[in-house]
């Protein structure tokens, strides 16, 4: 079964750009605005799909239109053309810093876990898993705003895998935690995928990558320039970039 | 669909609750800030304007009363609304959620707050001697006016994502309502004036409480009419708008 198909998919930017001050032109933008609009291409005719079961990693350069691409199948953006089809429960985890830092680590779980579609009952059921497994049992009452980026990643990595994912997008997460955290959510990813969820993850970490992953996808400029098995794009790409 | 709704609701639910709890919490005195505001705003006015304005106005502390609560009520909603996307950047570029729950829960919370003011309002007429059991109406004025607010919520929440511009046009139109509206006057044949609030929903509202709380009657069939009207072509204004505009709110922000 494919849980997400994508079809030429296209999205389009217009970046503001603030154009050199003269004086005169100082003048002009305190009553219209002075800026320059300019296209991009922030993906571009992508095609592909991922099954049940499948981790597919996403790499390239910055600004190839990774996490773009991460939004556009998690419905946060809108598509230009194309067309996504997905089958299941999509949980994005693209930004760490969701929490409320004025809030406690149990009360940021009730949160986060409404916005991630938990009803309160499944909150309250898993609230001590969730903690368990983020390892944060001791910060049970401490504000968010004083936990460090690890620990938020912690926490929010554990929210998102108890809201029942079928489709699980991550977006440069592994790049915070640290190596033994990192070897247990990938473990949980693993599960995950074999029990039939699809997981996508953007990352620089190319020897994560390669460890998890069955397929790559690489970007590059929102283009794809290559889709395949996991040791020949990582090949391509590692060629390519240390050139 | 049915799902689409029952998840606004609790993620509003739980998002009020959340915020509540913290704007409670950022303070020392909490809740007391809250009820300074008005209540100040009360003594001031009622000193000032008690044998003057007031003066031709029967039971005008109550009068007054509900003229500051009710503006205020939906002042805040307003207030809070103008903000309550922008104000949410990470998590609109990061989930997919009902963004109406966004203003939704801004209402929510204000009307947590207002409990507050309810609890004033009881001890007011008490005070004055005044039957608490005309309180029954006021579940009805404060539904329609939290409809309305919703719909104007939804409405400036969306549109100030493409014009930032909103927050100051909001600043100077509360200013310029707050005189408007008859809160501490009353409108009488003031000409202009008279068929202004004619097409001002707050003076809707404010004379349905005054109508049925302050002075025990029942309401005109125009009164109670415009007051529902205002309120769900507001409310369906809005909602059109807020889900026109938030298919690019997170490409805006």
């Amino acid at each position: 079964m494919q849980r997400i198909v994508v079809q030429s998919v296209s999205k389009k930017f217009h970046i503001g750009e603030t154009m050199s001050k003269s004086p005169l032109r100082f003048l002009l933008s305190l009553v219209i605005p002075q800026e320059r609009k300019r296209l991009l291409w922030a993906v571009s005719d992508a095609s592909f799909s991922v099954g049940a079961g499948e981790i597919v990693g996403v790499v390239g350069p910055n600004a190839s239109g990774k996490s773009t691409l991460l939004r556009l199948i998690a419905g946060i953006y809108l598509l230009d053309s194309g067309e996504i089809e997905t089958t299941g429960n999509i949980i994005p985890f693209i930004d760490l810093r969701s929490g409320e830092g004025r809030l406690t680590l149990e009360d940021n779980i009730r949160f986060l876990g409404a916005f991630f579609g938990m009803s309160w009952k499944t909150i309250n059921q898993r609230l001590e898993s969730i903690i368990s497994f983020a390892e944060l049992e001791k910060l049970r009452h401490a504000k968010l705003y004083q936990f460090s980026a690890g620990m938020y990643y912690r926490l929010t990595f554990s929210i998102a895998l108890h809201a029942d994912p079928d489709i699980l997008l991550l977006d440069e997460v592994f790049e915070v935690g640290d190596e033994g955290f990192k070897k247990k959510a990938a473990e949980q990813l693993q599960q995950l995928a074999q029990k039939g969820g699809s997981i996508m993850f953007v990352s620089h970490d190319l020897e994560t990558v390669s460890r998890y992953c069955q397929r790559v996808i690489w970007l590059d400029a929102g283009k794809i320039k290559m889709v395949g098995q996991t040791a020949d794009v990582i090949a391509r790409y590692k060629a390519t970039y240390e050139t | 669909m049915l799902a689409y709704y029952k998840n606004l609701f609790e993620l509003s639910l739980r998002m009020a609750i959340v915020e509540f709890k913290v704007s409670v919490g950022e303070t020392r005195l909490g809740i007391f800030w809250h009820l300074v505001g008005p209540a100040g705003m009360f003594l001031v006015i009622y000193g000032i304007f008690s044998r003057r304005l007031g003066a031709d106005i029967p039971e005008y502390p109550l009068y007054l009363v509900f003229g500051i609560i009710i503006f205020r009520f939906f002042q805040n909603i307003i207030s809070s609304s103008v903000s309550a996307v922008s104000v949410k950047r990470s998590v609109i570029k990061s989930i997919n959620f009902p963004r109406p729950a966004l203003v939704l829960s801004t209402v929510l919370k204000i009307i947590f707050f207002h409990a507050f003011d309810v609890l004033v309002i009881f001890l007011i007429l008490a005070w004055f001697g005044h039957p608490l059991i005309l309180m029954v109406w006021y579940p009805l004025v404060v539904g329609l006016v939290a409809l309305f607010a919703f719909g104007a919520g939804l409405f400036v929440a969306s549109v100030q994502i493409y014009i930032p511009d909103v927050q100051n046009i909001w600043r100077f139109v509360h200013r310029a309502l707050w005189f408007a509206t008859p809160i501490f006057y009353t409108v009488g044949d003031q000409g202009w004036l008279e068929t202004f609030n004619h097409f001002n929903p707050l003076y809707y509202y404010i004379e349905l409480a005054r109508t049925t709380i302050v002075y025990a009657q029942r309401p005109s069939g125009s009164l109670l009419g415009g007051a529902v009207l205002f309120g769900a072509m507001m409310l369906v204004i809005g909602w059109l708008t807020f889900k026109k505009l938030e298919k690019k709110f997170a490409e805006f922000l």
